[in-house]
């Protein structure tokens, strides 16, 4: 191989593996990271996690299974728009979110549904995939909000549907596995 | 400064482009099983754009010539 050839591969192939740490550095300074998780695992979560878009999974990948796991909790981050299924401190999920509640503590309620209809604030929304949450909560998934039809990227549109959280629809159908008592911290 | 950009250094630095590339995907593979921040499209933009700036400047400074008989 030609000298100075092979002099710029072992600079540039430096040069990557410093920016590559300071990448790191970076990455791990982000406000994305919440405390109740490890590291480890929202790290992975995060590589997984794709742009919001409202048909189809927050993350590639299959969804985790919820079955035998006796330590389920959800935090939603409003600040992030980004709601967190852990397992003891292990993230399982993150999820794109529409979070319209005010810091509290909810649990997951028995009832959920395929289609809801809601009207506050003069706004008329239907919803799909609902779980019912707290004492008039829902995580759900906005079919339409005053007859406008929600597409795309959901977690930036400027409505407020109050006391809800607004997942894509395969997150929303994969959260109605979550078990009864789920407890939900809203920071 | 035109006699130093050759044709042919333009095309080391292809190559160079293209290993890094392939380290770039070796390292986003590997960050679906440790722990480590995948590489996204921007941020490996702005990579490649400071590796090959620097990459120039080091040709223009020295001709890659390191060491203590440069």
């Amino acid at each position: 191989m030609n000298k100075e050839l092979k002099v710029m591969i072992y600079t540039a192939i430096g040069l990557l593996l410093i920016l590559v740490v300071c990448n790191n550095i970076i990455h791990s300074k982000k406000q994305l990271y919440i405390s109740e998780g490890t590291y480890a695992s929202q790290t992975m979560a995060l590589n997984r996690l794709r742009s919001p878009n409202i048909r189809r999974p927050s993350e590639r990948g299959k969804y985790p299974s919820l079955k035998h796991k006796k330590g389920i909790k959800v935090i939603a981050v409003p600040q992030n728009n980004l709601l967190y299924v852990l397992d003891h401190r292990r993230v399982l999920y993150i999820a794109h979110a529409l979070i319209n509640f005010t810091p509290r503590a909810l649990a997951v309620n028995d009832a959920r549904g395929e289609k809801s209809f809601h009207m506050n604030n003069g706004q008329g929304s239907s919803a799909v995939a609902w779980t019912s949450i707290g004492q008039d909560g829902y995580l759900e998934s906005p079919l339409k909000v005053n007859q406008h039809t929600v597409r795309g990227n959901w977690v930036k549109k400027k409505y407020r549907i109050l006391n809800t959280i607004e997942l894509s629809k395969k997150d929303a159908a994969w959260l109605q596995k979550l078990p009864q008592g789920t407890g939900i911290v809203i920071k | 400064m035109k006699g130093q950009i050759t044709p042919h250094f333009v095309k080391h630095i292809v190559v160079t482009d293209i290993i890094l590339l392939l380290a770039l995907l070796g390292y986003n593979l590997l960050s679906w099983l440790i722990p480590v921040n995948r590489i996204r499209l921007g941020a490996g933009i702005l990579m490649f754009v400071i590796i090959d700036t620097c990459l120039v400047i080091i040709k223009l400074v020295n001709n890659f010539n390191f060491g203590a008989n440069r």
